[in-house]
């Protein structure tokens, strides 16, 4: 049974087709609103209220997406739900950060970050992320969103997405390389910065 | 992974090997690391939520219905019998067929005054205006029974008891040519 089936079976008050979606979707469901949130149980609680919202509105589900990209989108509104309970200024977490300052990260060349960074450092740079970057980047990187469908999801124009991950790019870059104390000293060999 | 933008344009030149190589890396590790989510009592939290909803949702429905004394149903079928007789007995009447006709509720009392009274024939001039012959009834309290006759000879009746005093009065009139019992 594909996702929209299962979708109008919930929409017909099937708890067990609901179940099905939750094994399907939640993991990654988790892990964006983790990547959100940095916090594992207000990651979980958004994942709950964001199934239990999947359940109430399955039957306005109109199709114009993937169920995936449905479910992402609703477990967005949480967290930002739970980021501005928490009293964080939701609002201007998710403005865009475009205004920011680009640092040139080096020449360090990629080969050689991805040769030497850990798991650790990436996420700890993951999260020094503008919020509205970090979302794009997780989208695009880990679920395989297109530009189309994040710009969808946020509620932005296509570019805006692309530039989003663009500077997550180079922002994450130059983290790496300060957390692997690099200092424009790495091999100068095939940069595109 | 080619079509990962570079570039902040529409624009987007697919990304050096280099860089690709670097993205899925981080994408290995991220995705390596996963934090451990507990599926199983996440989907607890869910359907425990929709339990609840389904409990309260029945909770209410029973509730409403005990809020009802036991005569609400035998009275409201009584009140629906009792409106669907009284639609059917205004229906049956057909009120809507009464005879339209209309009868001056006015003119049979005029006609039993006017037997009581004493009748005179006036000849009001030509030019007498209707507002000056009603002047001219007025005060002597009488009122047309019948006319204008072919000659023009209006028939009123008054009280017998001033009949005299507004034959006189009638006569006095410009606007009266001729006033006779």
């Amino acid at each position: 049974m594909d996702d929209h089936a299962i979708v109008a079976a919930c929409a017909k008050g099937d708890s067990h087709a609901l179940r099905s979606l939750h094994e399907r979707h939640a993991r990654a469901a988790y892990t964006f609103a983790l990547r959100l949130l940095g916090n594992p149980a207000d990651a979980d609680d958004a994942v709950a209220e964001a199934f239990y919202e999947v359940w109430r509105s399955a039957s306005k589900f109109a199709n114009r997406s993937s169920v995936r990209t449905w479910i992402l989108g609703i477990v967005r509104h949480k967290a930002l739900d739970l980021l501005r309970a928490r009293g964080a200024r939701a609002e201007e977490a998710i403005e865009d950060a475009l205004t920011d300052t680009l640092v040139d990260p080096g020449p360090t060349p990629f080969e050689w970050l991805a040769e030497h960074q850990t798991w650790e450092m990436v996420d700890r740079c993951m999260q020094t992320l503008p919020l509205p970057q970090r979302e794009s980047f997780h989208l695009f990187l880990l679920e395989g969103l297109s530009l189309q469908q994040i710009a969808q999801l946020q509620g932005v124009p296509d570019n805006t997405v692309a530039t989003r991950i663009h500077h997550a790019k180079r922002k994450l870059k130059l983290c790496l390389t300060e957390a692997l104390g690099v200092k424009k000293a790495g091999p100068k060999t095939d940069s595109v910065l | 992974m080619t079509d990962i933008p570079s570039q902040p344009t529409g624009e987007r030149p697919s990304a050096s090997p280099g860089e690709i190589q670097w993205l899925d890396r981080i994408r290995q590790q991220l995705e390596g690391a996963a934090p451990p989510f507990d599926h199983e009592r996440n989907w607890q939290r869910v359907a425990a939520r929709i339990d609840a909803e389904r409990q309260w949702d029945r909770a209410q429905n029973r509730r409403s219905r005990e809020r009802r004394p036991w005569w609400w149903a035998l009275m409201a079928y009584g009140m629906g019998a009792a409106t669907a007789a009284i639609l059917m007995t205004v229906v049956a009447s057909e009120p809507w067929r009464a005879d339209t006709a209309v009868v001056p509720l006015g003119a049979e009392e005029s006609t039993a005054k006017a037997a009581a009274r004493v009748r005179l024939q006036v000849v009001f001039s030509d030019q007498a205006t209707l507002a000056q012959v009603r002047a001219a009834l007025s005060p002597i309290d009488a009122e047309i029974v019948a006319g204008p006759g072919r000659l023009g000879v209006w028939t009123i009746a008054l009280p017998s008891s001033s009949a005299d005093e507004a034959e006189k009065v009638l006569r006095a009139l410009p606007i009266v040519e001729s006033v006779s019992r």
